[in-house]
């Protein structure tokens, strides 16, 4: 009698399934997870840096960064592990693990002798590599200061703990706010935005600013120190500017826009969006780009497409960043006090906030998304 | 420049720069590591004659501007001079705390 071996063995497979989990789909679904869960980073003042489970509405983790001094700027690496934190009154670079609060990497930025000197830009190379950082250095006199030249400082991020200069270039006056495109070139924006070869310093206008030759509109001005670009590839910030060909006491004259660089295509872009007098301090694009929202006093959400603002709410107080969540559902303003504000991205109704422990003022720090 | 007087030595500089053609280099508030360069005076009316625009409250804004010395003539010089007077928390409660400086011996 041939003995029939499917059923025993049918059987054993159904009953091994209960006991022996589906390790590679469990493992693929917990990455999916982890993948999906989005932190914010920001510093406070004096020392502080927070690792916040937005979603959560969930301070995770709080780092004392050492030999620190309000805390400004702040770039990750690609990999989501370390932030590069610009501290110590804007002379030092700092980078921290996010996993354990570890310090791998410092830059003084003052390298020369009897130097002073600020850090107004930071970012790193597409591949986490090396840093750039627009520095601006001072010779202090007993009876004067000597402004020296600008220049754009490159180091390397294993370089440890004291880590030195390792390319260096002369740099146009007034920028403060650096950018890495996908390709690698270097952006900054200044009184023009700059297109920079970090190879060789050389440097071009990519898109002219104070001297920009636009019909019937004025200089342009504006505050752009807040990234922007970490969940939608889209640098932007709000932009000023006088119709020259309209009456000086009609205050449709005085204009705003989004000034805009997508970071993969490197096309600039600038939308004219309202009249009324109203500033704001930053901008940051929906992740589908239709909208964007601004804040300072008051956050906007601004119609992209029909170039004109389609709903305005007052704020608590005044918020310097504005931030989005990378599923565009949620719109974050920060910076200044010691509470993240939560809003919803459709119609603005406040539907959270985070407070920082001890309430420590984050000042102009800067807040990052990122990723795990 | 014509309805202004200069009033101390650096004001009569940034005048004379004018008169050189020269004004866009005094224009230094981001060319110089420290408060006493500035010339953004802070504090008084926002760029529409109005105060609506400043921010509310001033608590908030006091870090972030007097960090990179953007209201040299309110508070004290924190980069090169007073480094220790700003380490308050949450000066939207503490503010009151906030101290004068004065020169030193």
């Amino acid at each position: 009698m041939k003995k029939n071996y499917k059923l025993p063995v049918i059987l054993t497979v159904f009953l091994l399934s209960f006991l022996v989990p589906p390790l590679p789909y469990a493992k693929e679904d917990s990455a999916k997870q982890d993948i999906t869960r989005e932190y914010m980073i920001v510093g406070a003042r004096p020392d502080k840096l927070f690792v916040i489970d937005i979603k959560a509405r969930k301070v995770e983790k709080t780092f004392t960064i050492p030999d620190s001094t309000a805390p400004q700027n702040i770039v990750i690496s690609p990999d989501g592990k370390i932030a590069y934190v610009v501290t110590n009154s804007l002379k030092s670079i700092v980078g921290i693990e996010l996993e354990d609060g570890n310090v791998v990497f410092r830059a003084d930025l003052d390298y020369k002798d009897d130097e002073r000197t600020w850090n107004y830009g930071i970012d790193l190379s597409p591949d986490g590599s090396e840093i750039y950082s627009y520095d601006i250095p001072t010779k202090i006199h007993l009876d004067r200061f000597e402004s020296l030249e600008p220049r754009l400082s490159v180091f390397k991020t294993n370089a440890g703990l004291e880590a030195a200069v390792a390319r260096e270039f002369p740099m146009p006056r007034r920028i403060h706010l650096l950018m890495t495109a996908k390709s690698g070139a270097l952006y900054a924006m200044g009184w023009d935005f700059y297109k920079i070869d970090v190879q060789t310093g050389a440097y071009e206008v990519a898109y002219p600013l104070r001297h920009w030759t636009k019909e019937n509109l004025s200089q342009p001005d504006a505050l752009a120190f807040w990234p922007s670009w970490d969940n939608n590839g889209i640098f932007s910030t709000p932009i000023y500017y006088a119709r020259t060909d309209m009456a000086e006491d009609n205050m449709a004259r005085y204009r705003t826009g989004v000034l805009s660089l997508d970071l993969k295509t490197e096309k600039f872009d600038m939308i004219d969006f309202q009249g009324e007098p109203e500033v704001l301090f930053s901008t940051v694009y929906h992740p589908d780009r239709k909208t964007a929202y601004a804040a300072y006093n008051t956050l906007l959400k601004i119609d992209l497409e029909k170039a004109e603002t389609i709903k305005r709410i007052d704020l608590d107080h005044s918020y310097y960043q504005t931030e989005i969540s990378a599923d565009g559902t949620e719109v974050y303003v920060g910076g200044t006090a010691c509470d993240i504000a939560i809003y919803d991205s459709e119609d603005l109704s406040r539907i959270g906030e985070v407070i920082l422990p001890g309430c420590p003022d984050m000042g102009a720090t800067v807040v990052r998304m990122i990723h795990k | 420049m014509k309805h202004l007087k200069p009033m101390n030595k650096k004001a009569h500089q940034l005048t004379q720069s004018g008169d050189a053609g020269a004004r866009e280099e005094v224009f230094a508030m981001q060319s110089i590591a420290g408060c006493t360069t500035s010339v953004d005076p802070g504090w008084e009316v926002d760029p529409f004659g109005g105060v609506a625009s400043l921010c509310q409250p001033m608590e908030a804004d006091l870090y972030g501007c007097s960090d990179p010395c953007w209201w040299p003539a309110a508070v004290p010089d924190t980069v090169n001079t007073y480094p220790d007077w700003s380490k308050l928390e949450d000066t939207r409660k503490n503010w009151r705390k906030l101290q004068a400086v004065f020169p030193e011996d």
